[in-house]
């Protein structure tokens, strides 16, 4: 009895210890944990080369100073000769072979020299020709009725692999068309009694009666044709050719809207090359060169080095011995005879450009390859050297600001470390998503980052290194979760306000680091 | 059966540090089952039997808190989480564990200097382990400066094994004063699973990092477990093998030490396998690149990113067709000193051996023997950074019918609020004879 009590008042002790317990179970409240998270949200290194790819056309590259240059070539204008120049197909008179009499087994032979006449494009006088494709077509009509004919064509003046066109064909009675590729066929059109577009030829004839006796009436007509002919060079003297003009425009709108009170680029450079591989002498005209800035205004380009593109005359690879070469001229164009520096102050959002050429025509003797092409291309150097006051612009991004929803308080932990040597303030508003402005950030001090100092040549020294904190207060982050877009106004000012040029070097970079620390209600 | 399976191996997914109990292993010749946790101790008796099911129930579950650790009342006496004290009280790695230890039959018998034994168990160890950082994020959060914003991923591992074991036990004395002994297993598998990973988490405002590495889970007769038919479940293909080595030396007629490693082997699991891994992960977030994202909307896109991450971090099913773990080995070190009539002393220094980190229990006793008839122990016993553990034991033994009950954490019962571990050996045996007397 006295065991079963002891073990029945532990058993009590213990289980009312467990009662206690259980019914505190019923006062635990729902947990509300809203701990102190840390989380890293924008982080950005900006270097120049990386908007290599965001600017069509320019390159980023750095000069021999060291200075970081942005690099743009474009070709204004390109005349290929076969846009321009052809051989047409060619035609000759009918030469008849008649006249020839023979009894029923009897023989005869004769010959009959004529010239073909070159038809030309442009009213060129064609001394030489040579083809890569072609046919020569020979036409033959006979009415030798039972005779054995042979014609022989002998053009002294077509070689093919330098052997001078010789050929013999069987004819029958009746249409006969005979065919000889012409690849590779060089036309000597300056044998003829004019010196130029006339190949001379050669008909031979033979005929063997075979029981009938060939009369005077009968006869056998001859035409020569160059079907489908392509020229790999034309030579000889050629009349004016005026080409056409080409005008282009370039969009290096890289910013978006963008708006300065102060923007110089000190020491621009455009260099404009013309490449001519053609036999011909050109007149090269840049017609006009400019660019268009936000509002739409265009500036164009002046001075000297405008001037002597108006027209700028090229010469021409002499022939023969310059067959397939090509001369280089390279006209250079800056702020010394040009107001090339006033045309990039404009902020240009798009480059325009209009140029033509043309052969003025004379006694020379010219070739055109099948290949010769004359271009013109600007190459424009645009050192980052220069001033900035207040170079502006703004981006709009979506922007879900779900993530501040459950955060209650916190703060933005901003660093910014500068070497580029301008200031850089950045405001941020967000909107909802009827477009209604619900926040600012940074509206008190859109300083975000200073300008680091900068030496006597205007390249930076040293970075700058700037943290800020931003309070999210509780009405922010109701705004900032409520947001859908977000609109980021940023701004450049160099030195003293713009006064003093900087020099921006690939050894420049601006990183920034934002990172969110706060309370976060789970 | 297959439900209590079924319930041993669910628990044990949630658990961690190797079972121990002090007072088994301080009641030495008393209690046949303080064999089971060093082999040289011999019973009293000649003879010892313990019942299928009754001779032997033993668990044991550590949390590293208790219930009063996570709240306090505020002051309209609800029960709130102690966002400040609980978590910066928690000790960096955790330790969770339940261990079920149920004999299913023991026979024992004195034979001169020796004891030779037989017995069956079915056992269950499980832990889980997890680094303290991760409750400190989830109170205060790793922006907290008393907090560390990196993780060890090291810190996180898993284990369970659930097997049958059988084994054969000889201890014998060796000199007047040395007594060894050492138990060989057989053990048949029934679910286990093993997984731990390399690597770190770090969270800051600066950047997100995670460093993942050699991330493997691997697991056995899970789902199979309901399903072994009784042949099975004697006998499977998880076939696995154990050791365990103990000695007993007098220092004096009234001091003795004691010491012993048991549980050294492994299991090879071959059933029902699942295994996962992930790719080795060096992922790092520093935020938007907005000015990116400026030139391109879809440049960079965090829920992107985050998709990203979460594919990274999904565990690949692979296949494999067996994989091994190595049981829970436990290292134990125990004095006792007699104080004659006035009963015994001890102390007790225990740790798993596991994971390389040892966490010691320490306990000190006492105990009074009053003949053979009844034994009460008590003491206090140090674990988990508290020494306000009361350990305590009885054995009652009127005639051959030898009845018990020990726990280590004897507070925790009366003060179930406070307790961060349950700690309970009860059963019955028969125990016939007296050692060194002839049975009549």
């Amino acid at each position: 009895m006295k065991k079963l009590f002891a073990v029945g008042f532990i058993s009590s002790f213990v289980l009312s210890g467990c009662f206690n317990e259980l019914k505190d179970l019923d006062k635990i409240k729902s947990p509300e944990l809203d701990p102190l998270l840390e989380f890293p949200v924008v982080d950005s290194h900006v270097i120049f080369s990386d908007f290599d790819d965001q600017i069509p056309d320019f390159t980023v590259g750095t000069r021999s100073d060291g200075t970081t240059t942005l690099y743009f070539e474009k070709e204004l204008y390109k005349v290929l000769a076969t846009d321009y120049y052809s051989f047409l197909p060619q035609a000759s008179q009918t030469v008849t072979l008649t006249g020839f009499t023979t009894t029923a087994t009897g023989s005869a032979s004769g010959s009959v020299s004529s010239i073909m006449q070159i038809g030309t494009t442009n009213n060129e006088s064609l001394e030489t020709v040579e083809l890569n494709a072609g046919t020569l077509e020979v036409s033959v009509f006979s009415d030798f009725v039972n005779t054995d004919v042979t014609i022989t064509i002998r053009i002294s003046s077509l070689t093919i692999n330098a052997v001078a066109l010789e050929q013999t064909f069987t004819v029958a009675v009746g249409q006969n068309n005979f065919n000889i590729d012409l690849a590779g066929a060089i036309l000597n059109l300056s044998n003829g009694p004019s010196g130029f577009n006339q190949l001379p030829f050669d008909v031979d004839v033979s005929l063997s009666a075979n029981g009938t006796p060939v009369t005077a009436v009968n006869k056998a007509d001859v035409k020569l044709s160059i079907l489908n002919p392509v020229f790999k060079m034309l030579y000889g003297t050629a009349g004016q050719q005026t080409f056409e003009n080409r005008t282009g425009v370039q969009s290096i709108n890289v910013l978006g809207n963008t708006t300065a009170t102060e923007f110089s680029i000190e020491e621009p450079k455009v260099e404009v090359e013309i490449i001519n591989s053609f036999g011909v002498p050109f007149n090269v005209s840049v017609n006009s060169f400019g660019v268009k800035d936000q509002q739409g205004n265009t500036t164009l380009l002046t001075g000297a080095a405008m001037t002597s593109l108006q027209p700028y005359s090229i010469g021409a690879p002499i022939p023969p011995n310059q067959f397939g070469e090509s001369v280089t001229s390279t006209i250079t164009i800056d702020h010394t005879n040009s107001n090339l520096k006033d045309v990039f102050s404009k902020i240009p959002v798009e480059i325009n450009y209009d140029a033509s050429a043309e052969y003025p025509g004379g006694p020379g003797k010219i070739f055109v390859l099948d290949a010769s092409q004359a271009t013109v291309t600007a190459r424009a150097e645009i050192p980052l050297y220069g001033r900035l006051n207040n170079l502006y612009f703004e981006k709009q991004l979506n922007f879900a600001g779900d993530f501040f929803a459950n955060i209650t308080q916190g703060e933005l932990i901003i660093t910014t470390r500068n070497r580029f040597p301008m200031n850089i303030g950045i405001v941020m508003e967000f909107f909802d998503s009827g477009g209604n402005s619900l926040e600012q950030l940074f509206i008190s001090d859109p300083l975000i980052t200073e300008s680091p100092v900068t030496d006597v040549g205007g390249r930076t020294s040293t970075e700058l290194v700037k943290e800020t904190i931003v309070v999210l207060d509780p009405n922010r982050l109701t705004n900032l979760s409520n947001s859908a877009q977000l609109k980021m106004y940023i701004t450049f000012t160099t030195e003293q306000g713009g006064a003093v040029p900087v020099r921006f070097t690939d050894q420049d970079y601006l990183d920034l680091h934002i990172g969110i620390k706060g309370r976060a209600k789970i | 059966m297959r439900t209590i399976l079924f319930y041993i191996v669910f628990l044990s997914a949630f658990a961690a540090k190797a079972q121990f109990s002090i007072a088994t292993y301080q009641s030495k010749e008393r209690l046949p089952e303080s064999n089971w946790l060093n082999p040289a101790f011999m019973p009293d008796n000649k003879l010892v039997i313990g019942l299928p099911g009754l001779s032997s129930v033993a668990f044991d579950a550590g949390m590293g808190f208790s219930f009063n650790d996570i709240f306090v009342r505020d002051m309209n006496d609800s029960l709130v989480i102690d966002k400040e004290n609980f978590p910066l009280g928690l000790k960096k790695r955790m330790d969770n564990s339940l261990d079920l230890d149920i004999q299913l039959l023991m026979v024992g018998i004195r034979m001169g200097q020796g004891y030779i034994s037989f017995g069956s168990r079915l056992r269950s160890e499980s832990r889980v382990n997890y680094t303290s950082e991760l409750i400190k994020w989830a109170l205060l959060g790793p922006g907290d400066n008393r907090v560390s914003n990196t993780i060890d991923l090291n810190d996180f591992q898993a284990f369970s094994a659930t097997y049958l074991e059988y084994s054969a036990t000889y201890a014998r004395q060796i000199t007047d004063k040395l007594t060894v002994g050492v138990r060989v297993k057989h053990l048949n598998g029934l679910a286990g699973g093993e997984g731990s990973q390399d690597g770190s988490l770090h969270i800051s405002a600066d950047s997100v990092t995670l460093i993942l590495n050699n991330s493997e889970y691997n697991m056995s007769g899970f789902n199979a477990i309901g399903n072994y038919s009784p042949s099975e479940f004697l006998s499977g293909p998880n076939n696995g093998y154990g050791i365990d080595v103990g000695i007993d030396f007098e220092l004096s007629e009234s001091m003795s030490f004691s010491g012993s490693l048991t549980d050294i082997g492994f299991i090879n699991w071959k059933t029902d396998i699942q295994s996962y891994r992930s790719e080795n992960i060096n992922y790092k977030f520093k935020g938007v690149d907005v000015v990116q994202l400026m030139f391109d909307p879809n440049s960079a896109n965090p829920s992107n990113e985050l998709d990203s991450l979460v594919t990274l971090i999904k565990p690949q099913e692979q296949t494999i067709t067996s994989f091994r773990t190595g049981l829970n080995g436990k290292a134990t070190a125990g004095v006792h000193y007699d104080l004659n009539l006035l009963g015994s002393i001890g102390g007790t220094v225990y740790s798993g051996l596991n994971g390389g980190k040892l966490d010691p229990v320490i306990g000190v006793n006492y105990q009074l023997k009053l003949k053979s008839i009844l034994t009460v122990l008590a003491g206090i016993t140090y674990k988990d950074k508290s020494i306000e553990n009361v350990m305590a034991g009885l054995i009652v033994k009127p005639g051959p019918v030898q009845v018990y009950v020990l726990t280590d954490r004897l507070n925790s019962y009366f003060v179930p609020a406070n307790a961060n571990s349950l700690n309970l050996r009860f059963g019955m045996n028969i125990a016939i004879g007296k050692a060194g007397v002839n049975i009549e």
